[in-house]
């Protein structure tokens, strides 16, 4: 499996929980949320993936990823993603948890 | 038309509109010059703005902080260049420019990168948010979900928004 052939994104039911009640998102906001992880998220780096920096420790089965995103309203936003790739030889990364870190 | 060509352009821009204004008329040019500005002064404002409408759809696209900082942190600085030149200039001769002159484009020029650098600075400043501590309660309940195989499929998610259904 290589990042450029896209990987198959699974969300937790904990993932889909917090987006939803992400707040100042409305409905559209989350919806091209998803779209927006799904077309990026999927064709991550393996350089990314491998970066100690995106990683509590370099033993973590999870490395942080953070989508600087748009609010209908034309602000930005900046999201946490923490990501599951212990299946990415297999074409799969698990989202565990999203978190907004802020908008400004 | 790339961000590395607008400092150039937009400093070849400010010579010309500062040899006009030092000749205090436009007309006191020549005529090639004059011409040879205004089409410098065009192919500026479309960089800029075709910059702008570039940089709009990836941003609604939304980027990955690193990446956003990597691409567009130098593209912040080419523009503080360019206004850091302009500005001064401007500052000396404001007020001077009749419509449609060159000194008055160039200070449409330099609002358009204001604006800019303006759009950019903020999203720089949002990707550069230091990580808080990760929520560990969320990431257990996660952790948990994925063990327990309580997943859904981005392809199936898409199924459910494409059906009209909510994330």
């Amino acid at each position: 499996m290589s990042s450029a052939e896209g990987y198959a994104l699974e969300w937790t039911d904990e993932a889909k929980s917090q987006c939803r009640s992400l707040p100042r998102f409305s409905r559209s906001d989350r919806i091209r949320l998803f779209y927006n992880v799904h077309e990026q998220l999927s064709r991550v780096s393996d350089d990314f993936r491998n970066d100690p920096e995106n990683r509590d420790d370099p033993g973590a089965t999870e490395f942080r990823w953070v989508l600087i995103f748009t609010l209908d309203n034309g602000d930005p936003a900046t999201i946490l993603f923490v990501v599951d790739d212990q299946a990415a030889v297999f074409g799969r990364l698990q989202i565990i948890s999203v978190q907004l870190i802020d908008s400004l | 038309m790339t961000t590395q060509t607008l400092p150039e352009i937009v400093t070849w821009a400010a010579k010309t509109a500062a040899l006009a204004a030092d000749s205090e008329e436009e007309t006191a040019l020549p005529r090639q010059a004059v011409e040879d500005a205004h089409a410098v002064y065009r192919i500026a404002r479309t960089a800029v703005a075709e910059f702008k409408t570039n940089l709009e759809g990836k941003l609604l696209a939304g980027m990955e902080a690193k990446q956003l900082i990597a691409v567009y942190g130098p593209v912040a600085a080419t523009f503080d260049e360019c206004l850091a030149k302009l500005r001064p200039f401007l500052e000396r001769h404001q007020g001077r420019y009749e419509k449609g002159e060159l000194g008055s484009i160039l200070v449409a020029i330099e609002r358009d990168l204001s604006d800019v650098r303006d759009r950019l600075a903020k999203y720089l400043a949002a990707a550069k948010l230091p990580i808080p501590p990760i929520d560990l309660e969320s990431l257990k309940r996660g952790r948990a979900d994925a063990t327990a195989g309580r997943v859904e499929s981005s392809r199936d998610i898409l199924e459910r928004l494409q059906a009209g259904g909510d994330f």
